[in-house]
């Protein structure tokens, strides 16, 4: 190796040296954590002085340049082993500050001693560094799956082999003044694995800062999701809290009242009763209360349905019904003018049909009633009952031949809250609703079509499985 | 037609005792009771034609009671309830009830139950020395009554599992693999389809609900005698 200044080679890397760490220092200031930055960089500055006092060896005493050299780079070492540790969420650790303390002692010692101590040592100890500095960037590419990471160990590694095979060397062949081989080997590993060192530091660094953005963004999602699934809950708060004000305003309204009426009506019937020897009238009077307890449940059943069993979502549990029982519960549930008006014609060949016959019979009902109030009193109201096969279906028809529906109201007669013509029907606009949604609970629909020559035809269709 | 002797259990006491009145009119001897408990420890509780129930009972659950009266009796009952939850018909059947009627009802709604009831337990009674009689090789039913239903070939196959089950549940996935389907975990609309047909068939002929019934997620049940026709 003639031709080959030491000390201006190293006065080269301690140039090299310094100059990694501020540039690492630029790229990173305010991008990653400053106790780590501020190790790294500065356990990089510590090798640049150290290469530097290196350099100066021979031009001042051993122990201002050699010794310090050595010292101020364990040092420096240490300091990038804890960076990387700090890197790795660990901290720095005695152990590693008791280590670098020993390493300065013991080449203090060894110095006095001669070459043949000195030499192997100064050699060992930084391969021992190397090593650490190899094994905590090994462990944090584990960690982190970082390639940055490995590339840095790797060349960590292969540093640490070159350095402690030249104090291998050392001790096996005496040394020489000249620089030999692996001194240069190890100059160059140490000088390529400082460069890879800080290259992957920044690229750790940069790894770092994207999956702080990245978690950033899934925390902001969260949020996002989080906010939208409060929204949603408090929607479904409010659709129930209104649910349950439109319950009071119908109980004040629809229940009370008619309830207080339907008390003055029995009064009055026993009055009647005590005052006076005519029964028909007290009959009279008792009818009439119980023509509005008779309302009075309907729209309870409608309310109690619309609200609890209606609202609760999931699987309707149907049963064989019979259909003869169902009607006759239907019938029974009107007051007997309108019971008298209904014609029954029952077409169908089943006799029973799965469905749910609480909700079928307040659906019936609602059709029904509806029927009988709004077509003239003296006009009959057709329930025909008959079989389908395409859907394979039960259906219903309740036709009357009332005024029907206006054009503008026909795409919204099932909707909540919409009511026919007749104010003076009395009702909330609920029982077409409450249909269309019993038919929907049973996969099937209620359709509406005028009936002839004037008149109102509501088909219910109730699937009974799938034809296929 | 009325049973002779009947049962109420209701805590409702005005319900209870207007509808005792109004069966008693009808020439029913009629026992009323407050709650399950009551009933239970009475000298005879399980001796009567038939049983009014309500479901939210003091005591033993309404459903329980039910429960209860199917293990001693074969009587008829009747749940008039107004626990307005859904389900509640299933359980009230799967229990052993014969019929399920939500209040608010009149004392003649109840009645008419009663009657179907009655009339259904009575023909059943009547039709015990004559069962349903399944003709395979000639695809035919014939009800007790000798009205003969032409069968097509999934009806036989479907009914040829009644007879084996004694009056028991044939399950779902057993029809399913009778009839070459695949066992579906969900409820199996085609299934439905088929069962639903059948009885339409029959009841077409007979003119009466067919004693094929359907038990919630379980499979079906015929609940009258069958059995096949001839040498099988």
């Amino acid at each position: 190796m003639s031709g080959f200044h030491a000390p201006s080679f190293l006065l080269a890397v301690a140039l090299l040296y310094l100059t990694l760490p501020l540039l690492v220092w630029v790229l990173l200031r305010r991008r990653h954590p400053q106790p780590n930055l501020g190790l790294w960089c500065g356990g990089g500055l510590l090798l640049a002085v150290a290469f530097t006092l290196l350099g100066l060896r021979g031009a001042a005493p051993g122990l201002l340049t050699t010794q310090a050299a050595y010292g101020v780079s364990y040092a420096g070492m240490a300091m990038s082993v804890a960076a990387l540790r700090l890197e790795a969420d660990r901290s720095p650790g005695r152990l590693l500050a008791g280590f670098t303390l020993g390493a300065m002692v013991v080449t203090l010692m060894t110095q006095p001693l001669g070459p043949l101590p000195r030499q192997p040592v100064t050699s060992a100890l930084p391969g021992l560094f190397g090593t650490w500095l190899a094994w905590t960037a090994f462990e944090l590419a584990r960690t982190r799956n970082s390639r940055s990471a490995r590339l840095m160990a790797v060349l960590y590694a292969l540093s640490a082999v070159a350095l402690l095979a030249r104090a291998l060397q050392t001790v096996l062949w005496p040394p020489t003044q000249q620089a030999d081989a692996l001194f240069f080997a190890s100059l160059v590993t140490s000088l390529a694995s400082s460069i890879s060192g800080n290259i992957g530091f920044v690229g750790m660094a940069l790894d770092l800062a994207r999956r702080r953005e990245q978690e950033q963004q899934h925390a902001l999602q969260a949020l996002h999701d989080n906010q939208v699934a409060m929204e949603t809950a408090a929607r479904a708060r409010e659709v129930v809290a209104s649910e349950r004000s439109r319950t009071t305003r119908l109980l004040a309204h629809e229940v009370r009242q008619p309830l207080h009426n339907a008390a003055v009506a029995l009064q009055s019937a026993m009055g009647t009763l005590a005052h006076s020897r005519d029964p028909a009238e007290a009959a009279r009077a008792i009818e009439q209360a119980q023509g509005v307890i008779r309302r009075v449940s309907a729209t309870l059943d409608n309310t109690v349905a619309a609200t609890a069993l209606l609202g609760s979502e999931g699987r309707l549990s149907a049963v064989d019904t019979d259909l003869q029982v169902l009607i006759d519960l239907c019938l029974g549930d009107l007051p007997p003018e309108s019971r008298a008006r209904i014609r029954v014609d029952y077409r169908a060949d089943a006799r029973s049909a799965q469905l749910e016959p609480t909700l079928m019979r307040l659906a019936l009902r609602n059709l029904l009633a509806n029927a009988t109030l709004y077509a003239p009193r003296d006009t009959p109201v057709d329930l025909r009952v008959l079989d389908s096969d395409q859907p394979l279906a039960l259906v219903i028809e309740v036709a009357d031949q009332g005024p029907g529906i206006q054009a503008d109201l026909r795409e919204r007669i099932f909707d909540e809250g919409v009511r026919g013509e007749q104010t003076t029907v009395p009702g909330y606009g609920l029982g077409l609703h409450v249909v269309k949604r019993v038919a929907r609970l049973h996969g099937g629909r209620i359709d509406w079509r005028p009936n002839e020559p004037h008149g109102s035809i509501f088909r219910l269709t109730l699937p009974q499985g799938d034809p296929g | 037609m009325l049973p002779a002797t009947l049962t109420i259990v209701d805590d409702d006491a005005d319900h209870r005792d207007y509808l005792a009145e109004h069966l008693r009119q009808q020439g029913i001897r009629v026992r009323a009771f407050a709650d399950s408990n009551q009933l239970l420890a009475d000298a005879d509780p399980f001796g009567d034609a038939f049983y009014i129930i309500d479901l939210m009972l003091p005591g033993v659950s309404g459903e329980e009671l039910i429960r209860i009266l199917r293990l001693r009796s074969d009587a008829g009952v009747l749940v008039v309830t107004g626990k307005a939850e859904s389900g509640v018909f299933e359980n009230v059947l799967t229990a052993g009830a014969d019929m399920h009627i939500a209040k608010p009802v009149s004392l003649e709604q109840i009645t008419l139950a009663i009657e179907a009831v009655w009339r259904r337990i009575v023909r059943q009674r009547d039709e015990t020395q004559r069962a349903w009689l399944l003709d395979a090789d000639r695809q035919r039913l014939t009800a007790p009554a000798g009205d003969v239903i032409e069968l097509g070939d999934n009806d036989v196959t479907i009914l040829s599992c009644f007879p084996p089950a004694e009056g028991g549940v044939v399950p779902r996935e057993t029809l399913c693999q009778r009839l070459g389907r695949p066992v579906l975990d969900t409820s199996d609309n085609g299934l439905h389809a088929m069962i639903y047909r059948l009885r339409r068939r029959i009841e077409k002929v007979t003119g009466s609900v067919v004693p094929l019934q359907s038990q919630s997620r379980v499979g079906y049940v015929f609940k009258a005698p069958i059995r096949f026709a001839g040498p099988h």
